[in-house]
């Protein structure tokens, strides 16, 4: 894409983001003790730096590169445009922000309409601080996000599709690649764009809603006006936990709950024995309590399952059986058929089940402490949808295609670059979009400033 | 001899009180006679007082020793002055070592006096000292009716209290993803608790500082004579000079992700940052990482070198250091925990800048025989 629609397109999205501030900036959520939160935007333009150091060339004699200049520029450069130096950095980001008043981080966002906005998670006495140390960390919020990156979504062999890096090789093909690897040259450098859909968002709904349910209100017994739930803009859930008892909890402390919420590091020999399956009835909390129903829905679907154990064949041929062994009062883990599994095998389809059952939360984002966090209220800016906060049940009904848009008013002419993989449809409200190849069309504002986000269309 | 016990309002015996100096009752005691370290420093000056540094400094040498702390109780009220002198001692000698060495042997004496402690009074210091709640479980005739499993535990806790300190140790039972996980309660067994708050003590010896001026004479002779004794009993292990990065010597972690960067895949931001930070502290040069992130799909060198030049110039030069394996493993980084690789020396470390430590030396030195771990370090961690 020529540098000018680049540029073109992201001055208009700002413009259209200002006036969505102007109008909606008393929506934007204000985090509870905002001035212990620092702040992170993402900008539609680039600050960029050309650094100025001495060093020596081939032969010994010094030399200096970059002229020490900066500016802002909506265009991205390889080289310093004051001086031509290839060591220039840009960066879209700035961090260490930091809010006094709820009206001045509004002001802000009118002021700035940024493409994204974060704040942390964790309170801190100086959050404007640039070092971590001195920002002095007060606590932290217990923060999740479910995206439907980490769900291995079926759809996304749909929707996505794949560049590959290499210059020479440049093949292009839909869904993702096994291994992520290019089918052609076998490179293991290329880029994914990936998509969005009710599937998958379907899927994000599914483990957001299990973890409300099975693990944070239920094992964990969080009171549930303490958790915070909203949509992320993009491809999944956020879900902060409020409650003051966590604010303290350090990152290997975290990690621990992350590893009981994914079902990681589960000691299955404890739990399945030749003679413990007899216990294994009644409430007993925890994971046992979920073992049998992991186990179960695990053997249900063990014709996807791709693992290559050595129980994974029998287990196909009498999954019946097997199911019907486990749905016993009590279970046994017995088939009527000779020389079947042994508790070893048992042991570690169970370890499998109960990974498979966990939940799929992105783990960094739940450990890092000092992590920021999308802006609830906010707009994203790779789909121009609303950061949209949500109570328990109105997840189940909710839908971002439909619920989230921010740009309701008026049409717009875009020309679409399909390309060599065309831009799988879409639906806005009730209307289908696509799919498209290289054309040019009118849509609705929404649907139009989707796919100007997206980054697959620009401005006619 | 004689011991006259005393019995305190809150309900801990003189002796309870000194058997654990965390103990509110003790600090509060310790306190009233020295509200602060100038106060003490002070009192510890007078001859009448010399007693307490004598003790103070006795209690530093055993836990140098790894023999028993023994409790002193002369009766004295002044016998409460004796932990929190021996913590100023090792604080003024400023040795993470020896600060290592105090806290698990003070943890140590804790965990054994509260081996035969009652279940009230367990309670009670989890509570007062630690604002832990626990709550007991019953006689065990009440829990007979409870499923066979949770018939044994005598306590409940709370699950923050817990993970203050269970990730500290690392075999599979203190996963919280083994225990019986309730509405916010998990069950635990006497020993359990009680090696939970000694792990506790040890956390807060190990985290708490103290601002140490000029001392007196009478302190500074007893913290010489701990620092010659120190230097006797750990041999300044100096680190392994690495002159040039030896690949073969990386962990299964760090060497999945140097394949990995070198063959062009897109690795995960953390994994980069673990990469990066590791290369840079074993002395390759910000160019010689930058090639290693060369051929990654979104590489941009002009970023890249700010972040590598970042990575590398945070605390004065000496470089972020790289995340350790408890962090790794909780990203998923660690292929040894995911059961796809193994390394006998993975679980002594706890770090993989202390295996690379290791296992250069072992290459430079031509050992291949690693069953040494075993005698001469300490597990760290189980797979």
């Amino acid at each position: 894409m020529a540098l000018h629609t680049q540029e073109t397109r992201s001055k208009f999205l700002q413009l259209i983001f200002q006036d969505y501030y102007r109008v909606n900036a008393n929506q934007v959520d204000i985090p509870e003790r905002l001035h212990m939160r620092e702040f992170g935007m993402e900008s539609w333009d680039y600050v960029w730096r050309c650094p100025e150091r001495r060093t020596r060339d081939a032969s010994g004699a010094e030399k200096s590169i970059g002229c020490g200049q900066s500016g802002r520029s909506f265009k991205k450069f390889k080289v310093c445009p004051n001086c031509g130096s290839p060591e220039v950095q840009m960066t879209s980001w700035t961090r260490h922000l930091g809010y006094r008043s709820p009206d001045a981080l509004r002001n802000d966002l009118v002021v700035s309409a940024p493409h994204s906005v974060y704040h942390s998670a964790a309170f801190y006495n100086i959050p404007v601080s640039r070092s971590m140390d001195e920002k002095d960390w007060q606590g932290a919020e217990l923060v999740f996000d479910i995206d439907a990156d980490h769900l291995d979504c079926p759809c996304s062999q749909d929707h996505d599709a794949w560049r590959c890096n290499n210059p020479e090789c440049n093949e292009m093909g839909k869904g993702v690649p096994a291994e992520e690897k290019c089918t052609k040259c076998g490179s293991e450098s290329i880029t994914i764009r990936r998509w969005l859909c009710d599937r998958c968002l379907g899927d994000a709904k599914r483990y957001t809603l299990k973890l409300y349910d099975e693990f944070l209100t239920s094992d964990f017994g969080f009171d549930p006006r303490n958790i915070q739930l909203n949509y992320s803009g993009h491809r999944g859930y956020h879900v902060r936990v409020r409650d003051p008892r966590i604010f303290k909890l350090d990152a290997d402390g975290r990690i621990e709950i992350v590893q009981y919420i994914n079902g990681l590091g589960f000691s299955s020999e404890r739990f399945i024995t030749e003679t413990s399956m007899a216990l294994l009835t009644g409430n007993i909390p925890g994971w046992p309590r979920k073992l049998m129903v992991a186990m179960i829905e695990f053997i249900r679907n063990i014709d996807s399952y791709d693992g290559k154990e050595r129980w994974v064949e029998p287990l196909r041929k009498y999954k019946t059986a097997a199911i019907e062994g486990l749905l016993r009062v009590p279970p046994t883990l017995r088939i009527p058929v000779k020389g079947f599994l042994g508790v070893k095998s048992w042991q570690e389809i169970a370890t499998q089940a109960v990974a498979l059952y966990g939940g799929k939360i992105d783990i960094p984002v739940t450990h890092d402490i000092h992590r920021v966090i999308r802006l609830i209220g906010s707009l994203h800016g790779k789909t121009g949808f609303n950061v949209v906060p949500l109570s328990r049940d109105a997840v189940e009904s909710f839908n971002p295609f439909r619920d989230a848009l921010a740009f309701t008013a008026g049409s717009l002419k875009v020309r679409v670059m399909g390309g060599g993989v065309e831009i799988p449809k879409f639906r806005i409200g009730d209307t289908e979009y696509g799919p498209y190849g290289d054309d040019q069309v009118e849509l609705p504002m929404a649907a139009a400033v989707f796919i100007l986000c997206k980054g697959v269309a620009t401005i006619e | 001899m004689k011991t006259k016990v005393i019995t305190a309002s809150a309900g801990l015996t003189r002796l309870q009180m000194l058997r654990y100096p965390f103990s509110v009752e003790a600090r509060e005691l310790s306190q009233r006679q020295a509200r602060d370290v100038e106060t003490l420093v002070s009192l510890l000056e007078t001859s009448r007082n010399e007693y307490v540094v004598e003790e103070a400094e006795n209690r530093v040498i055993a836990a140098l020793d790894q023999s028993e702390i023994l409790t002193v109780n002369n009766n004295d009220d002044r016998d409460f002055l004796i932990y929190p002198t021996s913590r100023l001692i090792v604080e003024k000698i400023g040795d993470s070592r020896l600060k290592e060495y105090q806290a698990e042997a003070e943890s140590k004496a804790v965990n054994g006096h509260l081996e035969n402690e009652k279940d009230d009074i367990v309670l009670h210091l989890c509570k007062s000292a630690f604002s832990w709640q626990v709550e007991s479980t019953g006689k065990p005739v009440q829990r007979a009716s409870l499923p066979l499993w949770l018939r044994t535990f005598d306590f409940r806790m709370r699950f923050e209290d817990f993970l203050e300190i269970a990730p500290e140790f690392h075999q599979s039972p203190w996963k919280l993803v083994n225990r019986y996980l309730d509405a916010g309660w998990l069950p635990v067994q006497g020993l359990e608790l009680k090696r939970l708050m000694s792990g506790k003590f040890k956390q807060l010896i190990l985290m708490s500082s103290l601002e140490v001026r000029t001392l007196p004479a009478r302190i500074t002779e007893a913290v010489q004579r701990v620092e010659s004794e120190l230097r006797g009993k750990i041999k300044t292990t100096q680190p392994v000079k690495i002159t040039e990065s030896i690949v073969t010597a990386f962990p299964p972690c760090i060497r999945q992700m140097h394949e990995d960067s070198i063959r062009g895949k897109n690795l995960p931001h953390e994994a980069r940052f673990a990469l990066a930070a590791f290369l840079l502290k074993i002395g390759m040069s910000q160019q010689e990482v930058l090639g290693v992130f060369k051929s990654s799909p979104d590489f941009v060198s002009s970023l890249a070198e700010y972040q590598v030049r970042h990575i590398s110039s945070k605390s004065g030069g000496e470089g972020y250091t790289p995340p350790g394996c408890r962090k790794l493993q909780g990203n998923g980084l660690c292929p040894v925990y995911q059961g796809l690789e193994y390394d006998p020396l993975c679980e002594y470390v706890k770090h993989p800048l202390g295996f690379y430590k290791t296992r250069a030396w072992e290459i430079m030195k031509g050992i291949e025989n690693h069953s040494w771990y075993a005698s001469k370090r300490k597990k760290q961690q189980s797979f």
